[in-house]
C-alpha cells in the first residue's frame, strides 16, 4: 500500500507492505543505514527515529502507522553539512566508541532537548533509559547533552 | 622521550567519529553486495539430543528459497574457532552444523534465500525429530566421573595445577584460615551490534570474508581449516566493529557464512537477532571457585589455595586457555609465595563460553577479592590496611617464574583512592537503622599485557612518508570501538613530531595488512602493537634525520623535525615537508621514506587497578543503587586520556553488571530464559553512577610512551569491589553473583536467623 | 490469502465500518508496540489490521461534571505530560512515566493492557484502582461503557469480542480529597525500564481537615494473572489517621495477602519482599506532607 510521508525533510511516497516495519523501510527501502536495530524489542534503543518530535522505536512501529507523519533519522541530523550541535558534543565528549548505539542514543537526545531546553541530569538519563550502550558506561554521553545544553545551543532545535 | 609531548595523553576523538555520529559508518550488516543471498540459522530448541529425522523439503519448496543445509550436506571437519594461530594444540568438537545438539541453541541447519524475509519464514518450516538426552546443567555434576558424557571422553576435559612453596605446609601455621566458595555467572557480552558477516566468492573460488572480527587471520586459520581451503584463498577484511569485548573474538559465523558462499558462488549475508546472539555466539565463562586463604596474627598472607571449576559450557573452545589465564592473575597481586592455584574445566549442556573482556580476570578476582574482605573481617582489620599489606610492589617477581610485574603500582592506586574516596571516613561511620542500608567495598585486580611468555607476540608493521608528507601505517589493527587506531596515530604523530590528521590507517585485510600474531587479545594492543608503532616510527624518524643530513647538507644532531618539517637547527629560513625529503630521497638515493619491521613483544608486565565504592541497599526489596564510584588505575601512561576514561567507564557499567543484574539463566531442561533484553538486564543510564576515573601514571619501562592496557584490567575490580561493599551495608556474606534482590534478600533473612 | 489487509479509518463511522468483517485474524492496533513483537514472533501474516490511530478525535484528555475521559489514542508521554493529571491523577502520571522507555511511552497507549489482558501491564492495576472503564464500540455502531475490572477475565483473556474496539478510558473524577501514587518494582536488579515483578496503586480519600483516610483502594499487579484489590488493606486503613506506624502494619497486611496469592510459589518469592518495599513507597509517596 501507498505509504507517504516526509523523512529528513524530503516528502517519500513508497508502497510498503503492512507489515513492514518502519526500520525496515528505512534501511532497505531508503538506504538510511545509520538507524540501527540491535534487539527488534524496543529496550536497546538502537533504532529510534523523531516521528513528529518524539523519539519512537523504529523496530516496534509499521512503516505505514508513519502516514503523513515527519521522520527524522539520524541522517537528517545534519544541516548543510554542518553537524548538528550534539553530533558535535557527542565528538568534543567522547561519547562515541563503537558508534553502534549512536545513532539511537543522538535521536533520544534530540528528542529531548526538543521537549526540554535545559534538563536536568536525572531527566537525560531517563531519556536515554531505553538505549543502551556497552562502551561508555553512559557517562561522556549525559556530559555531552550538558554541553549542548550550556552551549546554549538549541537554536535550530 | 624527555620533550614536551603534543600527542600522547591527550584526548583526540576516535578516527571515524564523523562518520559514527552522522550515521553514515558503514557495519557490515549495512552493506549490500550485488545478487546477495541472505541466511538464517536454525538452531536448536533443546539442550541435548541427537537428530532422529530432518525435514527440509517444505523450507526447500518455498519460493526464492536457494539452498538449505545441515550435516548431511556440509563439511564434518571438526575445528575450534579458539584457535587464533597455528601450532597452538586444541581440542577440534565444532562443526559447521551438528547432528548431535549439545545447548539449547546449538547450529543444525541454514537457509540461503533471496531475501532475508523468506530466509526467516524457510528456517522455521525445518522440522527436526529429537532423541533426547540427558542434560547435565551444573558443573559440579558435570565434573562427576559418572555424569552423562557430553562429547565422546566424558565432561571433564582439563585440569592444571599452578603453584609456588608449599601452600600445605604454611597453611597449617595460618593464625586464621578462610574459606569461601563463591560462583560468577554466565554473562552476555552485548555489543550493540549483534554478530555479522558477509562472505563472497569469486568465479575462480577465491572467498572474501567481511567481518567485524578481532583477528583477521585467525578468521583467515579458521575458515581454511573448517573449509579444507588454502589460506591463499581466503581474504578476510575486518569491518567497522560494533563493539565486541571478546564475543566477536572466535570466528562463528565466518566458516559459515564462508561455507554458504563458496557452495552456492554467491554473496551470502548472514546477521543474527538478539536472542540467536545471546545464545548461539559466546558467553563469559561461569566459574564456581572455592579460596583458603590463611594470615599470621599482623595480617600477613601465608598461604592460599584456590580451586576454580571452569564451566565452558557445550563446546571446549577456550576453556583450557582460560582456565590456565586466571591462575597467572592470582601471582601477580598479592606477595604470596606458597600458592596453590587447581583449575577443572567440564562440559555441560549450556552456552558456550569464549573470551569475555578481561578473560577469567574479573571472575578469578572476584572469588578471590571477596574472599579477602572476609579474611580482613575476621582480623578485623580495615581491608584496605590488610590490602596494603600484603600488594605487590614495583619490579616484584612472579613466584612461579612468570613474566615480570614491571613498574607495578598497585600500592599507589589503592593509597590514592583511600584518600580521594574518603574511604577511612566511610568505612567507619556508623551504620545508620532503617530501611536502606549503606556500606563502602573496594577491590584490586590485576591483568597482563600480552601473550609474552605464553604464546607468540610479534606483529609486523609498515610505515610510510607519501611524497605529499602525509604517513600511511600498515598493520592488522582491529580497532572494535576503543580508539586503536586513533593510539596507534597518536603514537606514531608523537615519534615524527607530524599532525595526527596526517597519519592514515588502511582497512585491516588480510590481503593488506602485514602479519599479527594474536589481533585484538590478550590485551596487547597498546603495549604490543603500541610498541611496534612507536618502534617503525622511530626507525622512519631516524630515516628522516639521516636523509634530512645528507640532503640539507648537515650534521645528523642539527636536523631538526617539527610538525612535519625538517631544517638545520643553523639554518632556519630553509625548510622542506616530509613530503619533499620524501621525494628528494627517492631521486638521488632510490630509497624511500619508509620501514617495515617485525616488532616482538618485549615483556608482559602486569596493569593493576582498585575500585572504591558505596551503595546503598534497600533492606525490604533487595535493590542496591551505587551512590558513589571511584577506579584508580596504574596504567603507566595514557596514550588518550579521553579513550582510557571511557574504556574505565564503560568497564565498570559492564562490571555492575556482573555483579548485580546480569545472569543468563535456563530452566530445568537447558531452555534459556533470559535469551533477550527485556528478560537479561544490561545497566541502563539512569542506574549508571558517574564513574570518576584517577590514573596512577608512572611509566612502565617495556611499554611505549610508559602505558599499559586498561581496557580489560578496568573491568576486573568492579564486581568483588561491589559485593564487598553489600556485605559491608549489610554484614552478610554474599557468595553468588549477580547479588540479585532475592540473593540479597535471602541474606539479610539468614543473617537475622542467625542472631535469633 | 497470504497478506495483511490494513485499515485507516479517520471517523468513527469508519471504524465501525472496518469492524463489520473482523475475525479472528483481525489486529485492532494502537501504538503497535506490544503488536509488532507479537506478530513477528507469532509469524502472522495474513489478516486485516485496523490502525486505531488515525481515528481524529480520540487523542484528547478531556472533563465533564463527574469524569476524565481519555480518548484511546491518548499516549502515556501524553498523559504524563498532562498538567492536570500530574496534579490530579499521580497514580495515572506515575504509572506513564514508569512505562517502558521514553520511546514507548511516545507510541503506546492504554487500550494495550487491556485488550492484551497482560499480567504485568502497568496500566491495569492504575485503572482498576480509579474504577476505570472503557468506552466499547462495534461492528454496529453500538456503544457501551464495561468497567475495566469487567473486561480483563484472565491472563490474555477479555470479554471483548472480534468486532469491539476501545475508543475511550473514563474514570470518575478526583474530589479535592482526592490523592493517589502507583509504584512497581521490576523483574531483574533493574530500578528503571523493567518489566514489572509487582506492582501498587493506591488511591485514597483523605480529608486534611480531620486528617482522616476516609477511603483507600489499593490494587496489586503483576502478582496474579489478574490485578486485585487488596481488601483488608483498604478496610485497615479506613478511617485511620495517617502515619509511620501505619505502613508496617499496612505492609503486613499486603505482604500476606500476595502470599496467599502466590501460594507457595517458590520462584515468585521476591514479590512477597517487593511489595513490602512498594507498600512504604506508595504511602509515603501520598502522605509526604502529613507524616
Amino acid at each position: 500500500m501507498l505509504l507517504e510521508f516526509d523523512v529528513n525533510g524530503i516528502k517519500r511516497k513508497l508502497d510498503v507492505d503492512p507489515e513492514m516495519r518502519l526500520i525496515d523501510i528505512l534501511r532497505d527501502k531508503l538506504g538510511l543505514k545509520g538507524t540501527k536495530e540491535g534487539c527488534g524489542e524496543g529496550e536497546c534503543g538502537a533504532c529510534t527515529v523523531i516521528i513528529d518530535s518524539v523519539a519512537v522505536n523504529s523496530c516496534l512501529v509499521l512503516a505505514i502507522q508513519a502516514r503523513d507523519k515527519q521522520i527524522i533519522t539520524i541522517e537528517g541530523l545534519e544541516k548543510d553539512g554542518e553537524l548538528d550541535l550534539l553530533q558535535k558534543t557527542f565528538i568534543n565528549q567522547g561519547a562515541v566508541q563503537c558508534g553502534y548505539c549512536t545513532p539511537g542514543m543522538l535521536m533520544s537526545c534530540k528528542a529531548l532537548l526538543m521537549q526540554n531546553t535545559n534538563p536536568t541530569e536525572k531527566e537525560i538519563r531517563l531519556a536515554i533509559s531505553g538505549n543502551l550502550c556497552r562502551c561508555t558506561g553512559y557517562t561522556k554521553i549525559i556530559r555531552a547533552v550538558r554541553e549542548a545544553v550550556e552551549t546554549g545551543g538549541m537554536q535550530n532545535g | 622521550m624527555d620533550q614536551k609531548l603534543k600527542y600522547i595523553g591527550k584526548y583526540i576523538p576516535i578516527h571515524d567519529a564523523k562518520e559514527k555520529v552522522s550515521g553514515k559508518i558503514v557495519y557490515v550488516g549495512d552493506m549490500e553486495l550485488h545478487g546477495m543471498l541472505h541466511a538464517k540459522l536454525v538452531l536448536s530448541p533443546i539442550a541435548h539430543g541427537r537428530i532422529k529425522h530432518i525435514n527440509i523439503s517444505k523450507a526447500e519448496a518455498l519460493p526464492g528459497v536457494i539452498a538449505v543445509f545441515n550435516y548431511k550436506n556440509s563439511p564434518e571437519i571438526l575445528y575450534n574457532a579458539h584457535k587464533w594461530i597455528e601450532g597452538i594444540e586444541v581440542i577440534r568438537d565444532e562443526r559447521l552444523f551438528t547432528s548431535h545438539v549439545r545447548f539449547f541453541g546449538d547450529r543444525i541447519a541454514a537457509v540461503v534465500a533471496e531475501s532475508k524475509e523468506i530466509a526467516e519464514k524457510a528456517a522455521n518450516l525445518i522440522e527436526v525429530e529429537y532423541e533426547e538426552l540427558p542434560v547435565i546443567l551444573d558443573p559440579e555434576i558435570a565434573k562427576k566421573a559418572d555424569s552423562y558424557p557430553i562429547h565422546p571422553d566424558g565432561n571433564h576435559f582439563f585440569s592444571k595445577e599452578i603453584k609456588c612453596g608449599n601452600p600445605d605446609e604454611k597453611m597449617k601455621e595460618g593464625f586464621l584460615t578462610i574459606e569461601d566458595r563463591i560462583e560468577t555467572p554466565k554473562t552476555h557480552h552485548a555489543a550493540m551490534e549483534t554478530h555479522a558477516c558477509i562472505a563472497d566468492t569469486d568465479q575462480i573460488g577465491n572467498i572474501t570474508v567481511y567481518t567485524p572480527c578481532q583477528v583477521i587471520f585467525q578468521v583467515q586459520l579458521i575458515v581454511s581449516e573448517a573449509l579444507k581451503i588454502p589460506r591463499n584463498k581466503i581474504r578476510v577484511i575486518k569491518t567497522t566493529t560494533g563493539g565486541s569485548f571478546g564475543g566477536k573474538g572466535q570466528p562463528i559465523l565466518e566458516p559459515i557464512a564462508a561455507f554458504l558462499s563458496y557452495t552456492l558462488k554467491r554473496p551470502v549475508k548472514l546477521v543474527l537477532d538478539r536472542t540467536e546472539e545471546i545464545i548461539a555466539t559466546r558467553t563469559r565463562t561461569k566459574t564456581i571457585g572455592t579460596v583458603q586463604t590463611a594470615v599470621d596474627k599482623e595480617g600477613n598472607i601465608i598461604a592460599r589455595d584456590i580451586h576454580m571449576l571452569v564451566d565452558a559450557g557445550a563446546y571446549t573452545t577456550n576453556g583450557e586457555a582460560i582456565a590456565v589465564a586466571m591462575g597467572k592473575k592470582t601471582f601477580k597481586l598479592y606477595r604470596i609465595y606458597d600458592q596453590r592455584y587447581v583449575a577443572e574445566a567440564v562440559y555441560t549442556n549450556t552456552l558456550i563460553a569464549g573470551a569475555c573482556r578481561g578473560y577469567g580476570s574479573p571472575q578469578i578476582h572476584s572469588v578471590t577479592e571477596i574472599n579477602l574482605d572476609n579474611v580482613a573481617k575476621a582480623l578485623h582489620m580495615d581491608p584496605v590496611e590488610f590490602r596494603l599489606k600484603n600488594l605487590v610492589h614495583p619490579y616484584d617477581k612472579d613466584p612461579t617464574g612468570g613474566p615480570e610485574l614491571g613498574n607495578a603500582r598497585i600500592i599507589d592506586c589503592v593509597k590514592k583512592g583511600r584518600e580521594l574516596f574518603e574511604w577511612d571516613k566511610k568505612y567507619s561511620r556508623p551504620k545508620q537503622a532503617g530501611r536502606y542500608a549503606r556500606g563502602v567495598g573496594m577491590a584490586c585486580g590485576a591483568h597482563g599485557n600480552g601473550y609474552f611468555g605464553a604464546y607468540p607476540d610479534f606483529i609486523t608493521l609498515s610505515l610510510r612518508i607519501n611524497e605529499e608528507g602525509t604517513a600511511v601505517l600498515k598493520g592488522a589493527f582491529h580497532d572494535v570501538g576503543c580508539g586503536t587506531n586513533m593510539t596507534m596515530m597518536q603514537i606514531v604523530a608523537e615519534v615524527l613530531d607530524l599532525d595526527v590528521s596526517k597519519i592514515y590507517i588502511p582497512a585491516t585485510d588480510t590481503l593488506v595488512s602485514p602479519f599479527d600474531s594474536a589481533g585484538t587479545q590478550a590485551s596487547r594492543v597498546t603495549f604490543v602493537c603500541g610498541g611496534a608503532a612507536k618502534k617503525v616510527a622511530e626507525q622512519v624518524r631516524a630515516k628522516l634525520i639521516a636523509y634530512g643530513a645528507k640532503v640539507l647538507d648537515c650534521m645528523e644532531a642539527d636536523v631538526v623535525l617539527e610538525d612535519g618539517y625538517v631544517w638545520d637547527c643553523n639554518s632556519i629560513d630553509l625548510k622542506i615537508s616530509y613530503g619533499e625529503l620524501a621525494v628528494i630521497t627517492q631521486k638521488r638515493y632510490s630509497e624511500e621514506m619508509g620501514a617495515t619491521m617485525t616488532y616482538q613483544s618485549p615483556g608482559n608486565p602486569t596493569s593493576y587497578g582498585a575500585h572504591f565504592v558505596e551503595v546503598e541497599v534497600d533492606t525490604m526489596t533487595g535493590r542496591v543503587k551505587i551512590l558513589a564510584y571511584l577506579a584508580v588505575h596504574d596504567l603507566g601512561k595514557a596514550i588518550n586520556s579521553g579513550f582510557v576514561e571511557g574504556q574505565i567507564q564503560g568497564a565498570v557499567q559492564m562490571g555492575i553488571g556482573m555483579a548485580l543484574s546480569e545472569e543468563i539463566t535456563f530452566d530445568s531442561k537447558g531452555k534459556v530464559t533470559a535469551g533477550r533484553f527485556s528478560r537479561y538486564h544490561v545497566i541502563n543510564a539512569p542506574d549508571m553512577p558517574e564513574v570518576q576515573v584517577e590514573l596512577i601514571e608512572r611509566l612502565e619501562d617495556l611499554g611505549p610512551f610508559g602505558a599499559k592496557s586498561i581496557g580489560e584490567a578496568a573491568t576486573v575490580p568492579t564486581a568483588p569491589a561491589i559485593i564487598n561493599a553489600i556485605n559491608h551495608a549489610l554484614d552478610v556474606n554474599l557468595t553468588v553473583l549477580p547479588a540479585l534482590p532475592d540473593r540479597i534478600m535471602d541474606a539479610i533473612k539468614s543473617k537475622t536467623k542467625e542472631r535469633v | 490469502m497470504d497478506k495483511f489487509t490494513y485499515k485507516t479509518p479517520v471517523t468513527l463511522e469508519e471504524l465501525v465500518e472496518s469492524l463489520k468483517s473482523a475475525n479472528e485474524n483481525t489486529y485492532i492496533l494502537g501504538g503497535g508496540t506490544d503488536f509488532v513483537i507479537q506478530m513477528r514472533k507469532k509469524r502472522l501474516s495474513q489478516g486485516v489490521i485496523i490502525d486505531m490511530t488515525g481515528i481524529r478525535g480520540l487523542n484528547e484528555i478531556n472533563m465533564d461534571e463527574d469524569h476524565i475521559r481519555l480518548g484511546a489514542n491518548v499516549t502515556y508521554s501524553q498523559l504524563y505530560n498532562n498538567p492536570f493529571i500530574r496534579a490530579h491523577v499521580a497514580c495515572l502520571a506515575q504509572m506513564a512515566i514508569k512505562v517502558g522507555s521514553k520511546q514507548i511511552q511516545n507510541m503506546a497507549r492504554l487500550p494495550g493492557n487491556i485488550v492484551n489482558a497482560s499480567k504485568a501491564g502497568d496500566s491495569i492495576p492504575v485503572l482498576l484502582a480509579l474504577d476505570a472503564s472503557a468506552k466499547i464500540i462495534n461492528s454496529k455502531g453500538e456503544t457501551k461503557q464495561i468497567k475495566v475490572q469487567d473486561i480483563i477475565l484472565g491472563m490474555g483473556k477479555t470479554i471483548l469480542n472480534r468486532d469491539e474496539a476501545i475508543i475511550e478510558i473514563l474514570f470518575p473524577k478526583p474530589t479535592i480529597n482526592t490523592r493517589s501514587s502507583f509504584g512497581k518494582i521490576g523483574h531483574g536488579a533493574r530500578n528503571e525500564l523493567t518489566i514489572a515483578n509487582v506492582s501498587l496503586a493506591m488511591i485514597t480519600e483523605y480529608n486534611q481537615i480531620n486528617n482522616i483516610i476516609e477511603k483507600a483502594c489499593l490494587v496489586v499487579g503483576a502478582v496474579a494473572p489478574v490485578a486485585f484489590h487488596a481488601a483488608q488493606a483498604e478496610v485497615f486503613l479506613q478511617s485511620k489517621r495517617p502515619s509511620r506506624l501505619l505502613i508496617p502494619q499496612l505492609a503486613d497486611i499486603l505482604q500476606k495477602q500476595v502470599e496467599t496469592v502466590l501460594k507457595g510459589n517458590v520462584s515468585s518469592k521476591h514479590k512477597i519482599n517487593d511489595i513490602r518495599g512498594l507498600a512504604f513507597d506508595v504511602f509515603e509517596n501520598i502522605f509526604t506532607d502529613v507524616i
